[in-house]
């Protein structure tokens, strides 16, 4: 049986995760990780497509996260196809403080991950000073922020604030239910719709800025 | 017309005399300051005032009934689901902030946000569904809370709804999250099915409660959608969802009594499922997500449309001149010929200027009278 990396792919776009298990553990014999590392990342940016154009939804997305995940397990490298640290951009996501949802910032914790970012999670309801903590301290080239409530999004501001010196180097996404193109008042650089949307804005980054992500 | 009339009238898909205004639920902080009164219970339930908690939920209902009707709302929401429980009913703190509620889901305080959220659920196992209960809505606890809010609220003239859920929404909820529910209609089929059955029944159960005590009108709360589409692919929804709002309508109509349904989000994609189900109306066609014209132009000769006064910005940020062109924008978009109801695009929560609140209705008298 010739088993081809495009097969591994296609099991992760047709969400088989038996299938996709069951190539992984064949191809990893002589292949490199970095190799199928990509194949993941192909696979996710066809899911992303697809539920662009409304052929899947949440449910989709999270059954791909759900393939990857097993996959990642047969690689031995944790949760993520970051290989090497100072290959990938570093991104810090966190529910800004006061909010307690997490589902889209999981989404885009997950599909960052399958795409080769270093993805720092902070969780929910966390303050701006440990974001701003965490974004000097790991060097991240982007912050990805989450609000639910119409409430919690001035929050936004208190989190750009103290970053403000590393502007150059930062660039701070928003999204979430309540989020629409009035938090750019807020002096973050970008908004987005949907954790898919949200991906492609990290990567345009990531290309414009060379992969920023050393430590600092 | 009365509040009654003009309520059914629309529902109807007649037009009366004025176009009707209701909301889904007025959270606490507004009620109290309509009524001009110190908050009773607390704004967020906490370990120190886990007490009593049947009688300070029936005050709290009372209080949302008679602050709809002082604000002139044509129907009132007497009951959810999610405020059922009986008079020995304690929640079962896990640490100070969260506990787990008589759903089975684990809540947690937010007193910044002035709300209590969802943040996990009880079922993780085969034996946690196993022993799962959810409250049991013919208790005769249940019924007497019930009967007590349908009265009050009949007093007053008002039409009367009480809110229940079909399956979904309190399932992912019991089950920690929409993450976890989805992967189980992939992974674990027969595992999802169980729990939805016993979730849609104890909502079933409710429906059938709520038209016993008399309610006028019953509205399915489920949310089925975000602001992209479904939570979960149309395939799915079809097979394991739709089903269970099909019966709540079917239970609602063997009664005579017209079943609204809520959901949250861009719904198009599985709008004509909804629809084909028999309900008689539909909130709140979610600003930024679908179209409320758009809408009303397909669906207006089929079911009656509420909505949806944006509660996102314009009720908790805008100024009285934004409300009153966001009241005109809805009554604009959907009121010609009848049948709408005039609401916010999801509820009175509590960061509502309470100001906006009057200024909606206030609004909707002046701009909304028949004929446009």
């Amino acid at each position: 049986l010739n088993i081809t990396i495009h097969d591994f792919e296609t099991s992760i776009v047709d969400l088989d995760i038996e299938r996709a298990t069951a190539t992984c553990k064949e191809l990893i014999k002589s292949y490199e990780l970095e190799v199928l590392f990509e194949a993941i990342g192909r696979a996710m940016d066809v899911v992303g497509e697809k539920y662009e154009k409304g052929e899947y939804f949440l449910s989709e997305l999270f059954m791909a996260g759900q393939v990857v995940k097993e996959v990642l397990k047969l690689t031995g490298n944790g949760n993520s196809v970051v290989q090497k640290r100072d290959n990938a951009g570093i991104v810090v996501l966190a529910t800004v403080k006061g909010d307690l949802h997490d589902i889209g910032k999981n989404i885009v914790a997950m599909l960052l991950r399958s795409s080769g970012f270093n993805v720092i999670d902070l969780g929910t309801d966390v303050s701006s000073e440990q974001i701003a903590v965490s974004v000097k301290e790991s060097g991240a080239s982007i912050l990805g922020l989450s609000a639910l409530l119409t409430t919690t999004v001035p929050e936004f501001g208190e989190v750009v604030t103290p970053l403000r010196d590393l502007k150059r180097r930062v660039k701070v996404i928003v999204g979430g239910a309540a989020v629409n193109e009035t938090a750019l008042k807020y002096g973050v650089d970008a908004w987005t719709r949907t954790a898919v949307e949200g991906l492609k804005i990290c990567k345009r980054i990531r290309n414009e800025t060379g992969s920023v992500g050393v430590s600092s | 017309m009365n509040h009654r009339s003009r309520f059914f009238a629309a529902l109807d898909l007649k037009e009366p005399d004025y176009v009707p205004i209701t909301d889904l639920g007025l959270d606490s902080p507004i009620v109290d300051q309509i009524l001009s009164r110190e908050r009773i219970p607390p704004p967020v339930f906490s370990s120190s005032s886990a007490h009593q908690f049947w009688d300070a939920t029936l005050e709290r209902r009372l209080a949302m009934v008679e602050a709809c009707v002082r604000l002139d709302f044509d129907a009132v929401p007497v009951m959810e689901d999610y405020d059922a429980m009986t008079r020995g009913y304690v929640p079962r703190f896990i640490d100070r902030d969260r506990f787990v509620d008589q759903w089975g889901r684990i809540m947690q305080d937010n007193a910044k946000a002035k709300t209590t959220y969802f943040v996990g659920g009880s079922v993780n196992s085969p034996e946690d569904l196993e022993n799962y209960e959810p409250p049991d809505a013919l208790n005769p606890d249940i019924l007497e809370m019930l009967d007590t809010l349908v009265k009050a609220a009949d007093k007053s003239g008002v039409a009367t709804f009480a809110e229940c859920h079909s399956g979904w929404h309190l399932a992912f909820q019991v089950r920690g999250g929409i993450d976890k529910l989805a992967i189980d209609l992939y992974r674990n089929s027969g595992f999802a099915s169980r729990l939805l059955e016993k979730l849609a029944k104890a909502g079933q159960d409710f429906a059938k409660a709520y038209i016993e005590v008399g309610i006028d009108v019953l509205v399915v709360e489920d949310d089925y959608a975000d602001n992209h589409g479904p939570m979960i692919s149309p395939h799915l929804f079809r097979q394991y969802e739709l089903p269970n709002l099909r019966r709540i309508v079917e239970i609602g109509k063997k009664h005579g009594i017209p079943v609204l349904k809520h959901s949250d989000g861009n719904l198009y994609p599985i709008l004509d499922d909804i629809v084909g189900t028999g309900i008689n109306g539909l909130h709140p066609i979610e600003p930024g997500a679908m179209d409320l014209k758009g809408v009303k132009e397909s669906l207006g000769g089929k079911i009656c449309i509420m909505g949806n006064v944006d509660c996102r910005y314009v009720l908790p940020y805008g100024t009285e001149e934004d409300v009153r062109k966001d009241v005109r924008r809805c009554i604009d978009a959907a009121a010609e010929g009848g049948g709408f109801v005039l609401a916010s695009s999801n509820s009175i929560h509590a960061n509502v200027k309470t100001d906006n609140v009057y200024t909606m209705v206030d609004e909707a008298r002046k701009y909304g009278k028949y004929p446009l």
